[in-house]
Formats: structure tokens, C-alpha cells, sequence
């Protein structure tokens, strides 16, 4: 059995092609624990390696449909390969420029400050409470981490976490990010 | 008269259990229910049910000694509610016949009673399955084990499989099931919905017919002695497995939590519902029947009827 069984994201997410933001958030909440690789419902359906591939192709799912130009391109990919996309309507020009120029910009970006993760948290078009939701981390953290308001942060060791977890959602890398953000704020509060 | 039937694959997962108080709670909405241990071998609803070993059972019906089956009903001292205990002798257990459950069931549908409720026994034995997909509300208990998880996966393809067998009878298809079964490893098999989309390839037409006979089939999930949420999500994830991987549609109807009154009711040899009226276990049961009723309609049993 393929643990994807050939499904695309909208599938794999269980959402119609259609779904708004808040429904694609709620999806991956869904799916994240349901599909948790340590769940005993997976156990004896799947291999380890596939349920860790599979929780793999979930978070993909997300990240690509949760980006409204990633997933403007996905759609694209999608429809060329049901119907050769006759009579897709051409995307907006100026908009996707704006897209690309954003993407460019987070392909090469080195520093990870906080007003930097609010921008993609905000470009995402998720609020903290989404954020909060999926990767449980508290808003108040969040909101902390965003206005790099050190002090109200926990320990290094978990702020790391919590970084990178925020990252993921926000389809950043999260070592790069969490490195990057714990460098800063060192630098800062050595001040 | 509705069926409903409880099966699940794994012993000791509270089958008995749930399905009494089913029982007991429709029959306090005064509907009239007869309740049948299909446990053949290992009946023991009398004692959930608080009644005395009865002295007629199944096994004097399906050897003959009683000519029909309604001399079998014992009363249970609950109102509304009837029983019939079940085979317990083993060897006459042991030579059943799909054909002697179905018949019985046809007789057993002609009685007076609103609900027919069937107490499956453990295993996938196929007199349990045979009872099982002709009910309109096939249900199947799951605890959070990862050994009950597994049982009741085995349990829920033996039951596709039983269908796909049926569907091929019924409608005299060439016999594919059998034999892309016999070649399951060359073909990477894994799962039934791997097997019904394998027949779909070597043959579109019948794949169809197989697809449409397992898409009316709709079972319905229980999670038994639920404690954290991490056990609900399980068992959702078994919902969406059995859906999506399987391509059999479940749905889930309602989570029992754990509850110490339900252990020390079965040692009263009383239904936990009649024990503890005010518990929440009786919202808890009444909130599973409001939502087996909302999403019975489309049962193989009504369309086989209908055939």
C-alpha cells in the first residue's frame, strides 16, 4: 500500500479544493493527531517509516496549501494534470508579483528577528491564535516572541522549541530560523 | 424492527457491556427490544442482564427441539426488554452455518419488537460477520489497545471481504476477489481498498459494481473506556483509516469514558444504566442512540431487502 495512496494535499488534508484558510488549519490540526505516527490506530496499518512519511506529507500539505502562491501554483499543477488546464484564468499579475518578490525575499533570508516572523505570520494570513492552535504554543509566547519581548520568554532550551515549531508552521526552516532568533535576541540583551 | 449488531473482534472489550445498555436505554424510551446472544460459545448476556441461566437457548433451536423460535424469549424484569440467550453448547456452536444465522434472523425479524439487538462474539468467525453485515446498524466497539485497535482492523476487513464475496454471489460476478487474493503479494496487497482497486483495474466494470455494493456498507464506531483525549483522537484516527485506507466508510458514534461503576455493575450482574439512573453514562448512551438513528438509513440490510 502507498501510504499516500496517490492522494493530492486537498486529499491527503481531507478539505475540498476549495477550503478557506481557516478550514485548512483546522484540517491539519485534525490530521496532525490523527495521524501522529505514535497513535495505536496507525500501528499494524502502517510501518513506522511510512506513518513518519506520511505525517511528512502532511505537514507538505499544509505548508504548500496554507501559502496562497504555493498553492495558486499547486492548483495550476493540479488542473494540468486532470484537464490540460484549458481556460484556467491567468493569475493576477501584479498580485503574484508581490507573491514572488515576498518568496524571493524568504529563500534567501539569513536573519529571523521577530517583526521579520510577524510579516510571514501576517503574508500566511494566520493570526497568533491560529498559530497558538496548531502548535500550541501559548499566544502570550507568541505574541513575546513576534514583539521580542525577552523577558516574558522562557529558557533558551525551550524557546528554541517554540521558535522552531512556529517556524514550521509558518513554512520556514527551523533550525535556520530558531538559530538565527536566539542570535539575535543574545545580541540584544548583551546590550 | 431495526438490528443492530455489535461485534469488534477482540474479547473483554465491553461488547456485552455496551450493547445492554443500549438496550436498557431504549426500552426506557419504550420502545420494545429484544436483545440475542450471538456469542456462540461464549454466551453470557443473562448475567449482564441480571437474569437467571436460562433454561431454552439457541442451541435447542438450531438442533430442533423447539420448532420456532419465539418459545426462546425469556422476560428480564425490565420493561420493555426481552431476551434470548445464546448456544452454548459447543458442539452445536461448532457446525452452525452461515445459512442456520441467516435463517434465524429472518425469523427473528418477524417478531413483534421495535429493535433486534445482537451480541456478536469476539473473533471473525463467519457466522459473526454473516450476522453482522445484515444489520442496519453494524457496530464495532474498539478500546484504546493497541491490541483491540488490531483486532477490530482484522475484524472490519474480514467484514469487507465477506462483502466483496457476497456482492460476487449475488450478482454473479467472475470470481476476481478470489483469485487477485491469491496473488495479494504479486500485487502488493495490503488492504481491501488495495484489492477493490486491483479488480477495478483488471476489470472496470465489475471493479464498479464491487465499489458501489461496499459504499452503501456504513459501520459505526464506539470507543469503549476512553481516558485521555489521546484516546479519542485514536480512535478517530481508526475512523479515518477504516475510511479512507480501507475504503469503508465508519463513522463514529460516541466514546464511553472509564468509569468505575461500570466494572462494579457487571459484578451485580446489573446494567450499569439501572445501577447508577442518574449517571452520566445514561447521557452518554442516549447521546450514541440519537446518533445511530441519524445515520442508519443506507444499510446493506435495507438494500439487500430491496434487492
Amino acid at each position: 500500500m502507498k501510504t499516500n495512496h496517490q492522494q493530492n494535499y486537498y486529499e491527503l488534508l481531507d478539505i475540498p479544493i476549495n477550503a478557506d484558510q481557516e478550514s485548512i488549519i483546522d484540517a491539519y490540526k485534525k490530521a496532525r493527531t490523527t495521524y501522529n505516527p505514535n497513535s495505536p490506530a496507525l500501528y499494524t496499518v502502517f510501518t513506522k517509516e511510512e506513518a513518519v512519511e506520511l505525517i511528512k506529507l502532511i505537514d507538505e500539505a499544509y505548508s504548500v496549501l496554507s501559502n496562497q502562491f504555493k498553492r495558486k501554483e499547486y492548483d495550476k499543477s493540479l488542473s494540468n494534470k486532470t484537464a490540460d488546464s484549458v481556460g484556467a484564468t491567468p493569475p493576477n499579475q501584479t498580485q503574484s508579483k508581490v507573491f514572488s518578490e515576498f518568496e524571493e525575499r524568504l529563500k534567501n533570508e539569513t536573519t529571523f528577528s521577530g517583526t521579520f516572523l510577524q510579516q510571514v505570520r501576517l503574508y500566511r494570513n494566520l493570526t497568533v491564535e491560529q498559530v497558538a492552535e496548531v502548535t500550541k504554543i501559548s499566544r502570550t509566547y507568541i505574541n513575546a516572541i513576534e514583539s521580542e519581548n525577552y523577558s516574558k520568554l522562557p529558557a533558551v532550551v525551550f524557546l528554541r522549541g517554540f521558535v522552531s515549531q512556529y517556524a514550521k508552521i509558518l513554512g520556514l526552516d527551523p533550525v535556520k530560523t530558531s538559530n538565527s532568533y536566539i542570535k539575535i535576541m543574545q545580541e540584544n540583551t548583551k546590550k | 424492527m431495526k438490528i443492530w449488531a455489535i461485534g469488534g473482534g477482540k474479547g473483554g472489550i465491553g461488547k456485552s457491556f455496551v450493547i445492554t445498555n443500549l438496550a436498557v436505554s431504549l426500552s426506557k424510551k419504550n420502545k420494545k427490544v429484544l436483545i440475542v446472544d450471538f456469542d456462540f460459545g461464549g454466551a453470557n448476556l443473562h448475567t449482564c442482564l441480571g437474569a437467571p441461566i436460562p433454561q431454552k437457548t439457541l442451541s435447542d433451536y438450531f438442533t430442533k427441539k423447539v420448532s420456532s423460535i419465539d418459545t426462546l424469549i425469556s422476560e428480564t424484569g425490565i420493561a420493555n426488554l426481552s431476551f434470548i440467550s445464546g448456544a452454548n453448547d459447543l458442539p452445536v456452536a461448532a457446525e452452525l452455518k452461515p445459512e442456520q444465522i441467516s435463517l434465524a434472523l429472518t425469523q427473528l425479524k418477524k417478531l413483534p419488537y421495535d429493535y433486534l439487538l445482537l451480541d456478536l462474539g469476539a473473533g471473525t468467525h463467519q457466522n459473526t460477520l454473516e450476522a453482522f453485515i445484515l444489520a442496519d446498524n453494524p457496530i464495532v466497539v474498539i478500546t484504546p489497545e493497541p491490541t483491540a485497535i488490531e483486532n477490530a482492523y482484522r475484524f472490519i476487513k474480514s467484514t469487507h471481504y465477506l462483502l466483496l464475496k457476497k456482492a460476487e454471489e449475488r450478482l454473479k460476478l467472475s470470481g476476481l476477489v478470489s483469485q487477485v487474493m491469491q496473488e495479494a503479494n504479486k500485487y502488493g496487497i495490503r488492504t481491501p481498498r488495495d484489492l477493490v482497486d486491483k479488480i477495478n483495474e483488471l476489470n472496470p466494470k465489475e471493479g464498479s459494481l464491487y465499489k458501489k455494493n461496499i459504499e452503501t456498507f456504513n459501520l459505526k464506531l464506539i470507543l469503549n473506556q476512553a481516558r485521555t483525549t489521546g484516546d479519542i483522537d485514536a480512535a478517530l484516527g481508526v475512523q479515518s483509516i477504516c475510511t479512507k485506507y480501507f475504503g469503508i466508510k465508519a463513522s463514529m458514534v460516541g466514546h464511553i469514558d472509564h468509569d468505575n461503576s461500570v466494572w462494579q455493575s457487571v459484578r451485580k450482574h446489573r446494567p450499569v444504566l439501572l445501577e447508577q439512573p442518574q449517571g452520566l453514562l445514561v447521557t452518554t448512551f442516549n447521546k450514541i442512540i440519537q446518533n445511530l438513528e441519524g445515520n442508519e438509513d443506507k444499510s446493506p440490510a435495507k438494500l439487500l431487502r430491496t434487492a
